[in-house]
C-alpha cells in the first residue's frame, strides 16, 4: 500500500460513501440511462419468462458458436461506450481554443482517453476477433466445437467481468489516468494512489488470463481437430490467420501479465520494480509491457486481414490467388511482429543502433503485408465480382488500411518519430489501420457470418450505409489529424494554445459524427433484418455461394454443426464439393457426442469479479472470502468427470429432414 | 484407438463424409496442458528479464556477496539442499507416473505423495531463507534488486503450492474413482508440471543463486 | 483393464513417453543431474575458474545439460510426440525466450550507457 495509507475499514476497506460520484452531472446522467437500459433489459426477460431460456441456452453455453455471438454482442456494447468516450474527447478538443477550457477538468479527461483505449482495445477489438474465430474456425475446419469447452465458456464470463469492471468504475470510485498501457511513473502508487489505475490492472490481469485461456483453446482446436483430409495447407485462409494469432497470443500476454502483476505489487505492497527510488526503473515496465504490446497489434490485425481473404475469395466467385503465399505472408507478419517493439519508445534513450535494427525490422512488416494485399487485388482480377455488404467492406478497407500502413511504416523511422513520438501523427495512425481493418473487418464479418449464426440474412441497404458513412467519417475524422500531427500536436492534449488548429478539430469532430451515423446504421440494419427476419431467410445455408464448409451446413447452424465429419480433398473444400456433384445424404444418422452445459464458468467469474474489487477497495476479508469460494467452485468442477453426451439419432435426424425439405423447396 | 490429429488421414476419390466419427474427448488435454506450460515459461522468462534489468540495483543496500554487515547474503548451502529435493522430487515423480501407467493406483499415489512431502520440505526451506533474508533487512521492499529476487522465489512457491492443492485434489479423486482414462490424463498433466518447476528451479538456481556469488 | 496391461499401455501412446522408461534409466537422469549440480555449486563457491564471464559460460552451459537431462531422462519427451507439436510450441517459445531477453538486455545497456542513473543504483551515487 502506498505510504500513507488511510485507515482502512475492516469490511470496506477504503471504499467509503465519497467513491460515487453524486457530484458529477455526466456520470449521474449516464448511471441514469444505464440503470434505464438495465431496468428494461431485466424487465423484457421477466415479462416473456425467459430466465430459464438465457441460462439454459446461453449463459451455461459451452457452444463455440453461443459463446462467439455473445463475445460479439459483449464487443458492441463495449464499443457504445468506447464511442462515446471518443464523442465526448472530440467536443473537448474542438471548444479547448481561445482560452476556453472545454468542458472536461483534467482528471476527466484524462480518464475519458485512457478508457476510450483500454475498452477499444481489450473490450471491443479482442472480443470482435475472439467472437469470430471462435464462431468461425471450428465450422471451418469441420469440427463440432473447440478442443476445451468448459475453458472457452470461462473464457467468455472472464472477459465479461473484466468489462464490468472498468464499467462500475465509472460509478464507485474512479479510472485510471495513465493511458491504456498505463505507463509508470505515472501510475505509480506515488503519482496515483488512488483505485483509477488499480480498476484498470484488475480488469487487464482477468481478460489477459480469459484471453491466454481462449489462446489455448483454438491453437489445440486447430492442432488437432481438423476433419480428415485437411492438411494445414489445405486448410481457409482465415484458419491459417486464426493459428498465427493464438499462437502470437499464447507467446506475448505472458509479458503483459508480468507487466502488470509487478506494477499491481509496486502499488500494493510497496516492492521497487518501477518506482523512481531505490533502484527501480520505469523504463523496464516500458520495455516488457511493448514486448507485449506490438504482437497484441497484430493479434488485433492478422484475423481481419483473414476475414478479408475469406470475403475475396467468396465475392469474386473465385480461389484466394497465391495461396502458399498468403500463408507465408500471415506467419511472416506474426514472426516480424516480435522484434519490432521498441518503435513504441524509440525516443527514450535506447540509442541509434538499437533504433536502426528495430526501426528497419518495423518497416519490413510492410512486405509480407504487401503481399496480402497484391493476392486480393490479384483475386479480384478477372472475378466476377458481387458488391455485398462484406465485399463493399473489403473495398474500403483496402484504401483506408493502405494508407494506414505507409504511415506506419513514416512512423518507423526513427529519425521521423523523433518529431512524431506521442504526437497525432501515431494517433492517426493507428486509428487508420484499427478503423480500417478491425472494424471494417468484424463489421463485415457480422454480416458475413450472420445467416449462419441466426438463419435468415441482414438486409443490405443499411448496411451499405454503414460502408459508406464509415468510410467517409474516417476520411473527415481523421484526414485533419494527419494535418495535426505534421504540425507537430501533441496527443492527449486537452486546451489548445494555438487558434489555428481549432478548424483541424472542428472538421475532427463533424468526422465522428458521420462515423456515428455509421454506427446507428448498423444498428438500425441489425433491427430492421430482425424484424423483417421470414423474408430475409436463408434456406440454402449457402447464401453467398460460399468456398468453406461452414456453408455445407444449415442456417443456422445445428448444435453438433455436422451430421457426418467432412472428409476434405482440396483448399476451399466446399467450394470442391460442390464443384464435384457431392450428394447430401439424407439417411444414416448417428448419436452425435457433444460436451455438456456448465454453471461453473459464470459463478466463477462472478467471484473472481467480486475478489478483485475487493482488492482493489482493499476490501481483504471480503478478498479472502471470494477467493476460497471461487477456488471451491473450480476445484469442484474437476470432481464433476460427467461432462458429456449424446444427441439423440431422431433429433439428429429430424434437423437434417427439415433442411433436406428446405433444399427441395429450393429447387 | 489411438486418435492423433485425424487430418493425417488421407481418403482418396469421391467420399466427403466419415463413417466413423473421430473421438476427440480428451485428446487435446496433454497438448494444451504443453501449450500452458510454454506460457508459463515466458511467464519466467518476464521476471528473469526483469531481474537481468534490475538485479544489480542494491539501492546501496544488502546485495548478493554483501547483506550490509559484510557478511553474503545468499548461503548456498541451504540452496543446495533445494536444489537436491527438486531432483529427488522430479525423480518420484517418474517412479509415479510408472506406476500409473502399470495402472497401480496405491503405488503411484504413494510416490506422488512423497513428492507432495518433498515439496513441502522444498517451501518450508524457502519459508526459513526469506525470514532469515528478512532478519537481515533484506525485505521484497527494501530494492529493486530484492524485488525482482523476491518475486521470482515467490511466483515459484506459489506454482509449488498450487502443485500440492493438486496432489490433494487428485489424490482424492484416484481413491474414488481409481485410474481411469480422465485421471490418467490429469497424472501425466501433473507429472509435466512438477518437472516444469524443477527445470524452472534448475534456472533459478544458476542464473540467481550462483551468477549471483560470482567475485 | 489388468487382463491386458499390454494393450492398455498402447492405448495412451497418443500421450507422450511420460513414464516409459525403467527405473534404472530414472536413476542415471538422477545421478547425471545431481552430478551437474554439484560441480554448479563447487564451482560459484570455490571461486572462478578464469574469468567471471567463462564461469559464467560454464554454469550456463551446465544448466542447459540439466534441462535437457530432465526433458529426456524424466519427462522423456520426443519430438514426435502429439504429432509434432509439442517439439514445434517449445521451439517457438525458446525463440520467443530468446529475443526477448536479448532484445530486453541489449535494449538495457543502451539505455544504462546513454541515459541519466536511476536512484539507487551504484552509477547514480558516482554522479
Amino acid at each position: 500500500m502506498s505510504p500513507d495509507t488511510p485507515h482502512l475499514d475492516p469490511i470496506f476497506g477504503r471504499l467509503t460513501l465519497d467513491a460515487i460520484p453524486f457530484h458529477e452531472p455526466i456520470l449521474v446522467g449516464t448511471f441514469a440511462v444505464v440503470a434505464l437500459l438495465g431496468l428494461v433489459a431485466v424487465g423484457v426477460v421477466a415479462y416473456f419468462n425467459l430466465w430459464g431460456y438465457l441460462w439454459r441456452e446461453w449463459i451455461t453455453s459451452v457452444d463455440h458458436k453461443k459463446i462467439g455471438i455473445m463475445y460479439i454482442i459483449l464487443a458492441i456494447v463495449m464499443l457504445v461506450r468506447g464511442l462515446a468516450d471518443a464523442v465526448m474527447m472530440r467536443l473537448q478538443q474542438a471548444m479547448a481554443f481561445n482560452g476556453s477550457d472545454g468542458y472536461l477538468p483534467a482528471h476527466h479527461y484524462d480518464q475519458i482517453f485512457t478508457a476510450h483505449g483500454t475498452i477499444m482495445i481489450f473490450f471491443v477489438a479482442t472480443p470482435l476477433i475472439v467472437g469470430v474465430m471462435n464462431f468461425v474456425v471450428p465450422l471451418q475446419i469441420g469440427a463440432r466445437d473447440v478442443a476445451f469447452p468448459f475453458l472457452n465458456n470461462i473464457g467468455f464470463w472472464l472477459t465479461t467481468m473484466a468489462a464490468m469492471l472498468v464499467n462500475l468504475s465509472l460509478f464507485v470510485g474512479e479510472f485510471s489516468q495513465a493511458g491504456w498501457v498505463g505507463e509508470p511513473p505515472l501510475s505509480g502508487a506515488a503519482d496515483l494512489p488512488g483505485v483509477g489505475v488499480d480498476y484498470y490492472l484488475w480488469a487487464l490481469q482477468i481478460s489477459g488470463a480469459a484471453t491466454i485461456v481462449g489462446g489455448i483453446n483454438l491453437l489445440a482446436t486447430i492442432m488437432r481437430m481438423r476433419a480428415p483430409g485437411m492438411t494445414f495447407m489445405r486448410m481457409p485462409i482465415f484458419c491459417w490467420t486464426s493459428l498465427c494469432v493464438n499462437a502470437l497470443i499464447v507467446l506475448s500476454f505472458p509479458f503483459l501479465t508480468i507487466s502488470i502483476t509487478l506494477l499491481t505489487l509496486d502499488r500494493l505492497i510497496g516492492t521497487h520494480f518501477f518506482t523512481l527510488d531505490a533502484g527501480g526503473n520505469p523504463m523496464a515496465y516500458v520495455n516488457l509491457v511493448w514486448v507485449w504490446g506490438h504482437p497484441e497489434v497484430y493479434i488485433l490485425i492478422l484475423p481481419a486481414l483473414g476475414v478479408f481473404s475469406e470475403f475475396a475469395a467468396t465475392f469474386c466467385s473465385k480461389r484466394l490467388f497465391g495461396y502458399n503465399s498468403m500463408v507465408f505472408a500471415s506467419v511472416s507478419i506474426c514472426v516480424i511482429g516480435f522484434v519490432v517493439w521498441v518503435h513504441h519508445f524509440f525516443t527514450m534513450g535506447s540509442g541509434a543502433n538499437v533504433n536502426a535494427f528495430f526501426g528497419i525490422a518495423t518497416a519490413c512488416v510492410a512486405i509480407p503485408t504487401g503481399v496480402k494485399v497484391y493476392n486480393w487485388l490479384f483475386t479480384m482480377y478477372r472475378g466476377r465480382i458481387r458488391f455485398e455488404v462484406p465485399m463493399m467492406w473489403t473495398i474500403s478497407f483496402m484504401f483506408v488500411f493502405l494508407l494506414g500502413g505507409l504511415t506506419g511504416v513514416l512512423n518507423s523511422i526513427p529519425a521521423a518519430d523523433y518529431v512524431l513520438h506521442n504526437g497525432m501523427m501515431v494517433v492517426a495512425h493507428f486509428h487508420n489501420v484499427a478503423i480500417g481493418a478491425i472494424t471494417f473487418a468484424m463489421l463485415g464479418a457480422i454480416d458475413y457470418w450472420w445467416p449462419k449464426a441466426f438463419g435468415f440474412r441482414l438486409a443490405p441497404f443499411w448496411g451499405k450505409v454503414a460502408v459508406w458513412a464509415w468510410t467517409i467519417g474516417f476520411f473527415v475524422a481523421w484526414m485533419p489529424i494527419y494535418v495535426a500531427g505534421f504540425a507537430g500536436v501533441t496527443r492527449r492534449t486537452r486546451v489548445f494554445d494555438e487558434p489555428s488548429l481549432q478548424n483541424l478539430y472542428i472538421i475532427a469532430a463533424i468526422g465522428t459524427a458521420i462515423i456515428l451515423v455509421g454506427v446507428v446504421a448498423f444498428l438500425i440494419q441489425i433491427y430492421v433484418s430482425i424484424m423483417n427476419r421470414k423474408a430475409l431467410r436463408d434456406v440454402t445455408g449457402d447464401p453467398w455461394g460460399g468456398r468453406t464448409l461452414e456453408w455445407s451446413i444449415a442456417s443456422p447452424a445445428p448444435d453438433y454443426n455436422f451430421a457426418f465429419t467432412p472428409i476434405v480433398h482440396d483448399v476451399d473444400a466446399w467450394a470442391d464439393m460442390k464443384a464435384r456433384g457431392y450428394k447430401r445424404p439424407t439417411e444414416g444418422f448417428k448419436a452425435i457426442h457433444m460436451p455438456k452445459n456448465t454453471g461453473t464458468g459464470i459463478i466463477a467469474s462472478i467471484l473472481v469479479f467480486v475478489w478483485a474489487f475487493a482488492v482493489i477497495w482493499y476490501m481483504w476479508w471480503v478478498a479472502a472470502v471470494s477467493f476460497v469460494l471461487m477456488l471451491v467452485v473450480l476445484i469442484g468442477h474437476t470432481f464433476n468427470y460427467d461432462r458429456s453426451f449424446y444427441i439423440p439419432e431422431d433429433v439428429v435426424t429430424r434437423a437434417e429432414n427439415e433442411r433436406t425439405r428446405l433444399l427441395a423447396q429450393q429447387g | 484407438m489411438t486418435m492423433a490429429s485425424t487430418a493425417h488421414t488421407e481418403v482418396k476419390g469421391d467420399v466427403f463424409h466419415v463413417t466413423e466419427e473421430p473421438h476427440h474427448e480428451g485428446h487435446s488435454t496433454v497438448i494444451g496442458f504443453w501449450i500452458f506450460l510454454m506460457q508459463d515459461m515466458l511467464l519466467f522468462c518476464g521476471l528473469f528479464a526483469i531481474f537481468a534489468w534490475l538485479g544489480g540495483h542494491y539501492a546501496y543496500g544488502p546485495a548478493p556477496l554483501d547483506d550490509g554487515t559484510g557478511k553474503p547474503l545468499f548461503h548456498l548451502a541451504p540452496v543446495a539442499v533445494n536444489t537436491v529435493i527438486m531432483l529427488v522430487s522430479s525423480f518420484t515423480c517418474s517412479l509415479g507416473m510408472v506406476e500409473t501407467r502399470k495402472q497401480n493406483a496405491a503405488a503411484a499415489l504413494k510416490f506422488f505423495g512423497i513428492t507432495a512431502l518433498l515439496g513441502l520440505a522444498f517451501l518450508f526451506m524457502q519459508y526459513r531463507e526469506t525470514m532469515s533474508l528478512a532478519a537481515v533487512g533484506a525485505t521484497i521492499q527494501t530494492s529493486a534488486f530484492l524485488s525482482s529476487f523476491f518475486v521470482i522465489i515467490f511466483t515459484h512457491c506459489l506454482h509449488v503450492i498450487a502443485a500440492l492443492v493438486w496432489f490433494v485434489v487428485l489424490a482424492v479423486q484416484i481413491n474414488t474413482r481409481g485410474l481411469d482414462d480422465a485421471n490418467e490424463r490429469r497424472v501425466v498433466c501433473f507429472a509435466m508440471f512438477w518437472n516444469f518447476l524443477d527445470i524452472t528451479w534448475v534456472i533459478v538456481f544458476v542464473f540467481v543463486y550462483l551468477m549471483g556469488v560470482l567475485k | 483393464m489388468s487382463d491386458h496391461p499390454e494393450a492398455h499401455v498402447h492405448e495412451h501412446a497418443d500421450a507422450g513417453g511420460l513414464g516409459y522408461g525403467t527405473p534404472q534409466s530414472y536413476l542415471t537422469g538422477l545421478g547425471l543431474a545431481a552430478g551437474l549440480s554439484a560441480v554448479a555449486l563447487g564451482l560459484a563457491a570455490m571461486g572462478n575458474i578464469g574469468s567471471i564471464q567463462t564461469t559464467a559460460l560454464i554454469l550456463t552451459a551446465i544448466a542447459i545439460a540439466r534441462v535437457y537431462i530432465h526433458a529426456v531422462f524424466f519427462l522423456r519427451i520426443k519430438g514426435s510426440d502429439e504429432g509434432g507439436w509439442t517439439g514445434i510450441t517449445t521451439l517457438f517459445t525458446l525463440i520467443t525466450v530468446v529475443i526477448a531477453m536479448v532484445g530486453s538486455i541489449w535494449i538495457m545497456l543502451h539505455q544504462e550507457i546513454n541515459m541519466m542513473p536511476m536512484p539507487g543504483t551504484d552509477a547514480f551515487r558516482g554522479m
